[in-house]
């Protein structure tokens, strides 16, 4: 009896040592990389879709700051409260300035499913505002009782800092102005990490096309010393104004990543620039 | 090679003072003979080392420039770093009672010799080439340094010395105390030396600004006498560097400590083929910080320490006809890091050198073999299986960038081999002909260093983990005579190195620290050659008058015909010593010449001749059962503002300096 007490403690001791090793070797090292996106969500906000018999819950990574958003959205059957997962769904986000009113770059999925329950947009925000000013217009076809509705739900929008959007005029580019957005890079590492941005243009208030011709060069910089880092990827169109490229960081402290822009092979921006603090 | 094996021998202090008076007198019968360090291998340059080591004043780093094919690298007034004719550290090594131990700091600032204050050395074996690669693997040869052990006597009165200097040209004091005691079964040994000074002043009364230091050593050592053959032997070192200038280098080290222990279990045969067997556990660690707070050049505030830990084990077993069998274990682990703090921006933090391990596993055998005709064959050889390999952690992620993986392992098979030959012709006549291969790993900076930087070439410097060992092919040949009043001897060398380590800039890529002119790192290349003389000659002109004299030459190049960097140029050191009754005058003479064949990718610069002249008295006196030591120097008499060619930064040396010593044996 006393033998298997002690063989049974034995087992337990090795399956707690093996068990802490498991949860000592598993936090993710890797920089930049991309766990499952849902996981660590916090709600942002909520509202009724009204004539769609739908509620909707708007999530996000963070809170929603100036630059590039992702939003996550569930809707709900709102007389049963089911999950409902298809329908056309989309969001139009708007700014009230009281004399104006402007919308910013959203991207809509063309899915009618949801991907892990959830509809996925996202939104970049051109500049802060209060849930007075900033709105989300959201509009959906129900799929489950083919009723069409919309709801609206005002946002706060601070500004990121570091700043993670940029606008600019380009006057070699026929005047346009031009957002440019960091995407991801919110925990960066020594070492290599992904680097991504989007690149849109104001059309009109209303309108923000993807930009889908322009090159793009990066130079990380450590601004207090001078230096650079070697061996980064610059960015390269993947999709709808989407640059994915690779940024190196060699130590800790202030990075400055430098960007120029090309269009045919034209220099046309090289004075705008991100920055990320490495802790 | 291994003949021309030179041996230091340190005696008690007095007895360099009093080695050419007259045996009868009072004061000698006190030196304690048993501390003599006796050495089968004593030889003329073995005199040379005596000759020389003439001053209480002296440093150990003072004593090793004495000796043959030992050059010194300066970066400050302290921390001197020892190379073998032209091998720095990694490619020579140094050892202290056969333990290895690594600096903890990526710009050589604390090499292994500042461990060993005179009060504890006993004597100082240099070994060139493959014939110094018993302890490990090695190019350029070994410096051993031998501590002095705790003796046992037949009475348990307390005796040591207590010695005070004082030197002009720094403001510098020097006090250090011994003390032994020895019981039936126990005996033991402490000493203490503190060590502090100023700015120094080179010639023509230049202040060399942040060339201060101060440090504390101490030992303890411990002899247990289990049975009549067997002891056991508890020693510790410590050492503890405080606001060490280093003028040539960007940054100065703020603190330095080291910790040394062995435990060792000597065992005597008193008769068949084995003498003694030596067993010895160690362990080691330095830590050493850089500081740049009294520099007011600098752009930023940096902290930059380093660490090295290292433990071992070895077990050595001699035996008739130099028979010695070695095995050996030991375990290296080194880190450096740099933290910057920018005005108002965060902080900066980058490992300079990775956090690294090192383990080796090795054997060596040495062993003469005696023919007829007086000719004598001695070979050594050695094994190491070596394996190195990076943490993860930071510093291998900052590697990521160059698609590096250093946490991979790479394992490295050493093999050394020395054959001498020689014979003797008449008795007086001594020639030997050595033949050499060794290797030798390329060291944690050359494969994981980052952005280290270089004030010689004002590059950052990053490792290559590819590098290959450096084999070296060498070939020695000794002329050795001696008559009744002169003896000389004439070493000729030649190495061939195969995938020399050798630095190439790796253009488009960004330095890191401030002011640096780009990025450097490591390849093998095809081969380097190195070739040579050293000559020795002594005379006993009288009874009283002797004159001793040494000349050494290197000429270095690569494959392509470039000279390699930091070679010494011809260099001459003589001496002419008087003894009357008790005083002994001494005056000395160094020339070197003007080294132009320089290397000035690495930034190597010309460096002028010098003539530098040093005179040294001293008188004993004894006051009953004490011996009352007084010594009297002035160095660079003509305060010629001077420096040697492996100087590091343009830094002149010491200006006219007065050196004062009182020392008080009991």
């Amino acid at each position: 009896m006393k033998s298997t007490f002690k063989t049974l403690a034995l087992a337990g001791i090795i399956a707690i040592a093996f068990s802490c090793k498991k949860n000592n070797t598993t936090p993710d090292e890797e920089a930049g990389s991309t766990t499952n996106p849902t996981a660590n969500l916090m709600q942002i906000g909520e509202t009724y879709i009204i004539g769609a018999k739908a509620k909707a819950v708007i999530y996000s990574t963070k809170p929603f700051e100036t630059g590039y958003n992702d939003i996550y959205v569930a809707l709900y059957d709102s007389v049963d409260g089911s999950r409902l997962s298809n329908g056309h769904f989309d969001i139009m986000p708007m700014m009230d300035m009281g004399s104006m009113q402007h919308s910013c770059p959203v991207e809509n999925t063309e899915d009618t499913t949801t991907t892990n329950g959830y509809f996925k947009t996202a939104v970049i925000f051109s500049m802060p505002g209060t849930a007075s000013q900033w709105s989300l217009n959201l509009n959906f076809h129900n799929h489950k009782n083919g009723l069409d509705g919309s709801g609206a739900l005002g946002v706060n929008v601070i500004s990121s800092s570091p700043a993670r959007f940029k606008s600019t005029v380009l006057s070699l580019d026929s005047n346009s102005s031009v957002f440019i957005s960091l995407v991801g890079l919110l925990n960066p590492q020594v070492g290599i990490n992904d680097f991504e941005i989007t690149l849109h243009k104001k059309a009109n208030m209303m309108s923000f096309p993807a930009i889908n011709d322009y090159s793009v060069e990066i130079e990380p910089e450590m601004p207090s010393m001078g230096h650079g880092s070697p061996n980064n990827v610059n960015p390269i169109l993947i999709s709808n104004g989407y640059y994915v490229g690779k940024v190196n960081f060699t130590m800790t402290g202030l990075w400055k990543i430098n960007l120029k822009l090309y269009k045919n092979g034209t220099l046309i921006s090289n004075d705008q620039y991100f920055e990320t603090t490495l802790q | 090679m291994s003949r021309c094996k030179i041996v230091g021998i340190l005696f008690l202090f007095q007895q360099s003072l009093l080695g050419q008076t007259t045996p009868k007198d009072s004061a000698v019968k006190s030196v304690q003979l048993e501390e003599v360090c006796v050495s089968e291998d004593s030889d003329n340059t073995n005199q040379a080392f005596d000759f020389y080591k003439n001053s209480k004043l002296a440093s150990t780093e003072d004593i090793l420039s004495r000796m043959q094919g030992v050059n010194l690298i300066k970066r400050g007034a302290y921390g001197l770093e020892p190379t073998l004719r032209n091998y720095s550290t990694g490619q020579s090594n140094v050892t202290i009672d056969g333990m290895r131990i690594y600096g903890a700091c990526t710009d050589k600032m604390d090499p292994v010799s500042i461990y060993i204050e005179p009060a504890n050395l006993q004597s100082i074996q240099v070994a060139h080439g493959a014939s110094g690669a018993l302890d490990g693997s090695t190019i350029g040869g070994q410096i051993g340094m031998k501590l002095k052990e705790p003796t046992f006597s037949c009475h348990s009165k307390i005796n040591g010395q207590f010695s005070q200097s004082y030197l002009t040209v720094n403001n510098g004091y020097n006090s250090s105390l011994t003390l032994q005691q020895s019981y039936k079964k126990i005996s033991y040994r402490v000493s203490g030396t503190f060590r502090k000074a100023d700015d120094y002043r080179a010639g023509s009364n230049i202040l060399i600004q942040h060339s201060g230091y101060q440090k504390t050593n101490a030992s303890a050592a411990i002899s247990l006498k289990i049975t009549h053959s067997q002891i056991l032997k508890l020693d510790y070192i410590g050492d503890w560097g405080k606001n060490i200038g280093y003028p040539a280098l960007p940054m100065d080290v703020g603190k330095a400590s080291a910790q040394i222990f062995s435990l060792s279990h000597l065992l005597e045969f008193k008769k068949g083929y084995f003498i003694k067997n030596n067993l010895k556990i160690y362990y080691n660690e330095i830590i050493h910080q850089m500081d740049d707070t009294h520099r007011n050049d600098a752009p930023m505030h940096m902290d930059m320490p380093g660490w090295s830990k290292t433990v071992g084990a070895f077990n050595e077993l001699f035996g008739k006809n130099n028979f010695k069998l070695r095995l050996d274990y030991h375990s290296v682990y080194t880190r450096a890091d740099m933290t910057m703090y920018p005005n108002g921006e965060p902080i900066m933090y980058m490992q300079t050198l990775p956090e690294n391990y090192l383990n080796d596993i090795g054997i060596a055998l040495n062993q003469s073999f005696n023919f007829k005709y007086k000719q004598q064959l001695n070979i050594n050889g050695r094994l190491d299986f070596y394996n190195q390999y990076a943490s993860k952690g930071i510093g291998s992620k900052q590697w990521k960038v160059y698609n590096t993986d250093i946490t991979e392992t790479k394992t490295d098979f050493l093999k050394n081999l020395n054959l001498a030959y020689s014979k003797k012709f008449k008795e007086t006549i001594t020639t030997q002909l050595s033949l050499g291969y060794g290797e030798r790993i390329p060291t944690s900076n050359e494969r994981y260093g980052y952005y280290l930087f270089n004030r010689q070439d004002q590059f950052d410097y990053i490792g290559n983990i590819h590098l290959k060992p450096e084999q070296s092919y060498q070939m020695e040949l000794l002329f050795k005579q001696q008559f009744k009043k002169v003896e000389y001897s004439v070493n000729f060398f030649y190495h061939h190195i195969q995938n020399y380590i050798y630095s190439y800039q790796l253009v488009g890529f960004s330095q890191m620290t401030i002011g640096a002119y780009g990025l450097k790192t490591y390849k093998n290349i095809d081969y380097a050659t190195s070739q040579g003389f050293e000559a020795n000659l002594k005379t006993k002109i009288t009874s009283q008058l002797a004159y001793i004299a040494s000349a050494k030459y290197i000429y270095a190049q690569t494959d392509k015909g470039t000279p390699l960097p930091l070679i010494p140029p011809f260099k001459l050191q003589h001496s002419l010593r008087y003894n009357y009754k008790l005083f002994q005058f001494q005056f000395e003479h160094d020339y070197a010449s003007t080294q132009n064949r320089i290397n000035s990718d690495y930034g190597d610069k010309k460096t002028p001749y010098f003539n530098l002249y040093n005179f040294r008295a001293s008188r004993n006196l004894r006051i009953k059962s004490t011996v009352l030591q007084l010594a009297i120097a002035c160095e660079n008499i003509l305060d010629n503002n001077y420096r040697e060619h492996l100087d590091i930064g343009g830094i002149p040396r010491f200006g006219r300096n007065f050196l004062i010593n009182l020392s008080l044996l009991f």
